[in-house]
């Protein structure tokens, strides 16, 4: 009862949100001390406050594989299913970056490869610092952009198996996207005004 | 044959009417009593009587005798004492008077040789004088053996069925009379056949077993569930609903004081959650700000240039399947031809490299193998290099095979096969055999001269 998806979601890529992530690493959620006691019945909303506390990203570790609370709060919204606008609010927020680390989990699950390119290569110039949980449960330092490029290039990413999105280079062939401009690319001027580190501090006064 | 066929009459069978005794566990069988005697000479004093007794039965008054035969005149059936089996008595039930004098004999035998064997005993230690004592005490010691036995066997008597339920009830009356028995059986230093004793089921509470010291805690769950499932008395307890209810009750009740310790455990201990090793890596933005951003930059130029490269091999690849399509067939298959020719010889190549290089690290070893190039003893070195490469490789899944075409003896010397056809064919004068067009010889003719023409 507690695990079924929300009565108005829609299916993501031909199935149940839910089943985007692996039926092992599922079942790890559920069973999960975190899950069971933070997580039910939980909204957006609820899950905003719980992404405001989160100390790291990563999948599942351990010998039992223990999920983290990251994975846990992926699995809650796609159970919930919000809606873009939520998701976008979420991300383009720039107080929690582990909120928005898990908004972005959350539109590579779920939108289009258009818009996943369009919107997730805006955060390669977000430098800000992440610690990630790795398989044997110790921590690691990785940074968003970095986050960004696994989420934009591999095939899984904090335990869950993403779905395949087309190649970028034939995506510009066909014409629905332009090729990429690094901000690096940009006049040089503009390379220092790029949004920085985001994490509490407004510190870009020039605009972009 | 018009002639009925004959009914078969069956010859009397040399078995037949005589009566075969089965064997019974713990009862000799009929005849071979003899096996028991001591001497011949005690055979004279078998006497006539209504009981016969076995030949071999080795006593020595005829008064022990008397005694003995008019505390068994009472015919009964053998208890607990002798072990019996229901088999064993079912066999008696069907048998006569006969096989109850035998049991009878038996037991005799077994009590009398017991008192035998004691008496000697006694004998070794002590004078001949005792022995009148001894048989005092013998007699006694076997009434009173007896009298253990006989208030259950005279109340079921005649009835093999009842002798099981005699027998159970003898057992366990003499639950305390078998630890004699089978003590004073130990004593007659193995002269008689031991009495085998039923089991008897003694309940948990009574029993006196050794506690196994590696398993404290089996030994606690065990007994508390003996606890439950018995009585103070340590009686079985008679589960009736409501007391199986009130079982599981406890157990439940036992659970939930489990739980609650291990959640008061839980709560005092809370679980260590690495969160330390998580403060090792801080995740603070702007601690260095400019680190941070050449950082940032140098993982950007690199994306880039990675993009790049990918774009480029895209491109290669485009162009290449461009310029293709613009070729003809005999163009690209010329070139296809090339592709592979390359790629082989690279291949051949590569291995006569390697070949070589293990060559040359096994000229090396060689060397070192005869410590003065001028020492280099041909067959010598070659033998302990070879061992001293085996050594090196390895040993395992080491073997003398050296293959099938190693292993062909058929062109290595005189074939015996061989030369034997060939003198077949010699001396086969038959017309038609000749060597030219013979199947025996390939069809070759005398093609092949072998050393031993």
């Amino acid at each position: 009862m507690a695990n079924r998806t929300v009565n108005t979601a829609t299916t993501i890529h031909g199935t149940n949100p839910q089943n985007l992530i692996d039926k092992e690493y599922r079942q790890r959620i559920y069973d999960s001390l975190y899950w069971k006691e933070h997580c039910f019945a939980l909204t957006v909303t609820g899950v905003m406050d719980k992404a405001a506390n989160l100390t790291c990203i990563g999948g599942c570790f351990g010998d039992n594989k223990r999920p983290t609370e990251f994975m846990c709060l992926v699995l809650k919204l796609l159970q919930l299913q919000p809606d873009r606008q939520m998701v976008d609010v979420l991300i383009d927020q720039n107080d929690f970056k582990y909120m928005r680390a898990l908004a972005l989990m959350y539109f590579r699950l779920t939108e289009r490869p258009v818009d996943v390119y369009t919107k997730l290569e805006l955060l390669y110039s977000d430098y800000s610092k992440l610690r990630r949980r790795i398989y044997d449960g110790t921590y690691v330092l990785m940074h968003m952009d970095e986050l960004v490029d696994d989420l934009l290039r591999e095939q899984r990413v904090c335990s869950i198996a993403l779905p395949r999105i087309t190649d970028r280079r034939k995506l510009e062939d066909v014409g629905e996207l332009p090729p990429r401009i690094s901000p690096l690319d940009q006049n040089d001027s503009d390379s220092d005004s790029e949004s920085g580190s985001s994490s509490g501090s407004d510190n870009d006064e020039s605009g972009s | 044959m018009s002639r009925a066929p004959e009914k078969k009459v069956s010859k009397p069978v040399a078995t037949s009417g005589v009566k075969v005794h089965r064997y019974f566990p713990g009862k000799a069988p009929e005849g071979h009593m003899d096996e028991f005697s001591e001497s011949e000479a005690e055979t004279e004093a078998k006497t006539e009587r209504t009981v016969q007794l076995p030949a071999g039965a080795s006593f020595g008054a005829s008064t022990k005798l008397t005694a003995a035969t008019e505390v068994l005149s009472a015919p009964m059936r053998i208890g607990a004492g002798i072990g019996n089996t229901q088999q064993e008595n079912e066999g008696f039930s069907d048998s006569d008077a006969e096989s109850d004098g035998e049991t009878r004999r038996l037991m005799q035998a077994r009590l009398l040789a017991r008192q035998r064997a004691n008496e000697e005993a006694s004998a070794d230690s002590g004078s001949d004088s005792d022995s009148d004592s001894g048989s005092d005490t013998a007699r006694a010691r076997l009434r009173a053996s007896m009298q253990i036995r006989k208030p259950e066997g005279t109340g079921a008597r005649a009835g093999a069925t009842e002798a099981s339920g005699s027998g159970s009830d003898s057992g366990n009356n003499s639950g305390s009379g078998s630890s004699e028995e089978s003590g004073s059986s130990s004593e007659d230093g193995g002269y008689a056949v031991r009495p085998m004793l039923k089991p008897m089921f003694v309940p948990k509470s009574q029993r006196q077993t050794q506690q196994n010291p590696q398993n404290p805690q089996q030994t606690q769950q065990s007994s508390r569930a003996a606890a439950m499932l018995e009585d103070e008395n340590g009686e079985a307890r008679d589960l009736g609903a409501e007391a199986l209810a009130r079982m599981k009750e406890a157990r439940r009740e036992e659970s939930v004081r489990m739980a609650a310790e291990e959640a008061r455990r839980a709560r005092e201990q809370p679980e260590i959650d690495n969160d330390e090793h998580a403060h090792l890596v801080d995740d603070t933005d702007d601690v260095d700000p400019e680190a941070e951003f050449e950082a940032w930059k140098l993982r950007e130029l690199l994306r880039i240039k990675r993009g790049k490269e990918e774009g480029e091999v895209v491109d290669l690849e485009e162009q290449e399947r461009e310029r293709r399509r613009n070729m003809s067939e005999a163009q690209k298959y010329a070139e296809d031809i090339e592709m592979v020719r390359k790629q082989r010889e690279e291949k051949i190549e590569r291995a006569r490299e390697l070949r070589m290089e293990y060559l040359e690290e096994q000229d090396a070893m060689r060397l070192d193998v005869a410590q003065d190039s001028s020492e280099v003893n041909a067959i010598m070195s070659q033998q302990m290099f070879e061992y001293a490469m085996i050594n090196a490789e390895g040993r395992r899944s080491h073997t003398k095979w050296k293959g099938h075409s190693k292993e062909d003896t058929s062109r290595a010397g005189p074939s015996l096969w061989e030369e034997s056809m060939r003198a077949a064919q010699r001396s086969d004068t038959r017309p038609g055999t000749g060597s030219a067009r013979n199947p025996r010889n390939g069809g070759r003719g005398q093609q092949r001269r072998s050393a031993d023409d």
